[in-house]
């Protein structure tokens, strides 16, 4: 097709001929029954779901009694993160949305000093480096997804604040801790990047450093009611995947954007939206999106950024904050909703921070303990 | 007269068959268009019907059934494109095709121009495929775009303007209207 483009010669456009050729183009494209079937399927689910909610809370109203959350059990497996829905994608074989890959060690260069190379109209951005290193999986960080997903990953991503980037081994369902690349393995790559961005857009933005996160998502099976109640704490339901989050100062120092990194394993063949730029660092390419200020996931990711408002936040809740005590910010929502995830002494905490605040049953920036947690959202996920 | 609740709901599945069978195509071939995925559009196909579902009964009626329910289904669009760690989709330039055969040289000529032109089309960055969208396919007026969109009346207008301007570029035609 795209041969037969090359060879055509000019002629006019006319709006006639742009409605004409879209609508006979487009005649074409018809749902088929199956998409129908299951679409309506899902609907009426939804609807049932709505009404079984109904139920509940008038039984518990009723009876007054702790009602065993075997509403959780009625296995409804939703997960948290599929386009803002809590429901799981079974129509498609091909994989939906989200997959949360994190640059690999591999993938970063042992001496930054190198060329750029920039070719917008491909939105690839390219950064030479004089000594690259050698890929291999095994000094992948942990849960770096190299495949393309069978089904969405969940999106519920973590960022942690007050740590370096190299000393994300603590939570639980991670399988190559002892490979993680070195702080300043990452810190090279994600200065190349912030290069590369301020190269393409003209910008002047420095990496915030300090403000660099690690994302991670959910079991790409989602996370249902009872993976919710059967957990102990947070860790258990985080998967290892991820990426990460860079946000970019401008010369006053504030946060002026913020960029998310996911390496690019995709075949090479493949686009990405307009949204998106690849930025290929030595022989890696990277997916990088930057969140503008004032764009919701901006707005909310920029105060996710800020560590005192989150601790200020668990303080007034009259909870001790331990200012060494790990922040996890985990986002249950293709990067709109997100819950920060804690601990103020032996008190497991959660505070969700949220765009789709009637979608979680939780109050928005209110602080949960993490049973209290489990509970209303288990609940929600059960209904 | 408020009805039995579960005549209520009876109601809504039939209202949910309604809108899938009435504007379901419509939502699939504006989400195939904008992510050029044809497996995408199936998936934004079931969201924005699920999202239709959950937003029923706040709907207000202040804007057409039509222009709901395609607001949501660019939203859902949107909540795809936007995202770094989105699945990559191979671009399906040729998803839409016109057969060329044995025809007069007029008719394959046509037919190529067609096809030059609709490949133009998606090769539009994100923005401007939208407006041409909705425009032109969706006949929908600058108002209601900017409603779908978000986007100032003007805004819709400009970028209007700018798409026109860039497949005249890509065509290497002239532009009108």
């Amino acid at each position: 097709m795209a041969e037969s483009n090359e060879r055509r010669v000019p002629f006019s456009v006319s709006d006639d001929m742009i409605k004409e050729v879209l609508k006979s183009g487009l005649s074409e494209i018809k749902a088929s029954d199956e998409l129908i079937n299951i679409t309506l399927e899902k609907c009426q689910a939804e609807i049932e779901n709505k009404q079984k909610k109904q139920s509940r809370k008038f039984m518990f109203m009723t009876y007054k009694v702790g009602a065993p959350l075997a509403a959780g059990a009625l296995a409804l497996v939703l997960i948290l993160n599929s386009g803002g829905l809590f429901t799981k994608k079974t129509y498609s074989g091909t994989p939906t949305a989200m997959e949360g890959p994190v640059p690999s060690a591999a993938a970063v260069p042992e001496d930054a000093a190198g060329s750029v190379n920039i070719n917008t109209d491909e939105q690839v951005a390219s950064y030479g480096f004089a000594a690259p290193q050698v890929a291999s999986e095994s000094t992948r960080l942990p849960g770096k997804g190299t495949q393309m997903p069978e089904e969405p990953s969940s999106g519920l991503s973590v960022m942690r604040f007050g740590e370096d980037t190299a000393a994300l081994n603590s939570l639980a369902n991670r399988s190559a801790n002892n490979d993680e690349p070195s702080p300043d393995k990452l810190d090279r790559l994600f200065t190349a990047i912030t290069e590369l961005y301020n190269l393409k857009n003209g910008t002047k933005l420095g990496l915030a450093k300090e403000g660099i996160t690690r994302i991670y998502t959910l079991p790409k099976s989602g996370v249902n009611a009872e993976t919710l109640q059967k957990a102990n704490d947070f860790h258990e339901i985080l998967s290892g995947e991820g990426y990460w989050a860079l946000p970019l100062k401008n010369q006053d120092g504030i946060i002026d954007t913020v960029l998310t990194v996911a390496e690019d394993v995709a075949p090479a063949e493949t686009s990405v939206s307009d949204s998106d730029t690849v930025y290929s660092v030595e022989e890696k390419e990277f997916i990088v999106s930057s969140l503008e200020k004032g764009s919701i996931i901006g707005s909310e990711l920029y105060e996710l950024f800020d560590k005192s408002a989150i601790s200020g936040l668990i303080s007034k809740a009259g909870y001790k904050y331990d200012n060494e005590a790990e922040i996890i910010i985990a986002d249950i929502n293709y990067g709109n909703d997100f819950i920060v995830l804690t601990q103020a002494g032996n008190e497991k905490l959660v505070v969700p921070m949220l765009t789709n605040e009637d979608l979680f049953g939780v109050v928005n920036k209110k602080v949960y303990t993490w049973p209290e947690f489990v509970r209303i959202i288990s609940s929600c996920l059960g209904q | 007269m408020t009805p039995p609740e579960i005549n209520k709901e009876i109601d809504i599945n039939k209202e949910i068959s309604r809108l899938v069978e009435e504007y379901g195509n419509d939502v699939l071939r504006i989400a195939t268009v904008i992510l050029k995925s044809k497996e995408l559009a199936e998936d934004v196909f079931q969201e924005t019907f699920l999202r239709v579902v959950r937003s029923y009964s706040g709907y207000r009626r202040e804007s057409s059934e039509k222009t709901w329910i395609i607001s949501i289904a660019v939203n859902v669009c949107r909540d795809y494109m936007r995202s770094a760690w989105k699945r990559r989709v191979v671009v399906t330039d040729d998803f839409i095709t016109y057969s060329s055969d044995s025809d007069t040289e007029e008719i394959i000529e046509k037919r190529r121009e067609k096809q030059a032109l609709i490949n133009s089309i998606m090769k539009l960055p994100d923005k401007y495929r939208e407006v041409i969208l909705l425009f032109y396919y969706q006949e929908m007026g600058v108002n209601d775009i900017a409603k779908v969109l978000r986007i100032p009346e003007g805004t819709v207008k400009s970028r209007l303007f700018k798409a026109r301007t860039l497949l005249h570029d890509m065509i290497g035609g002239e532009a009108h209207g």
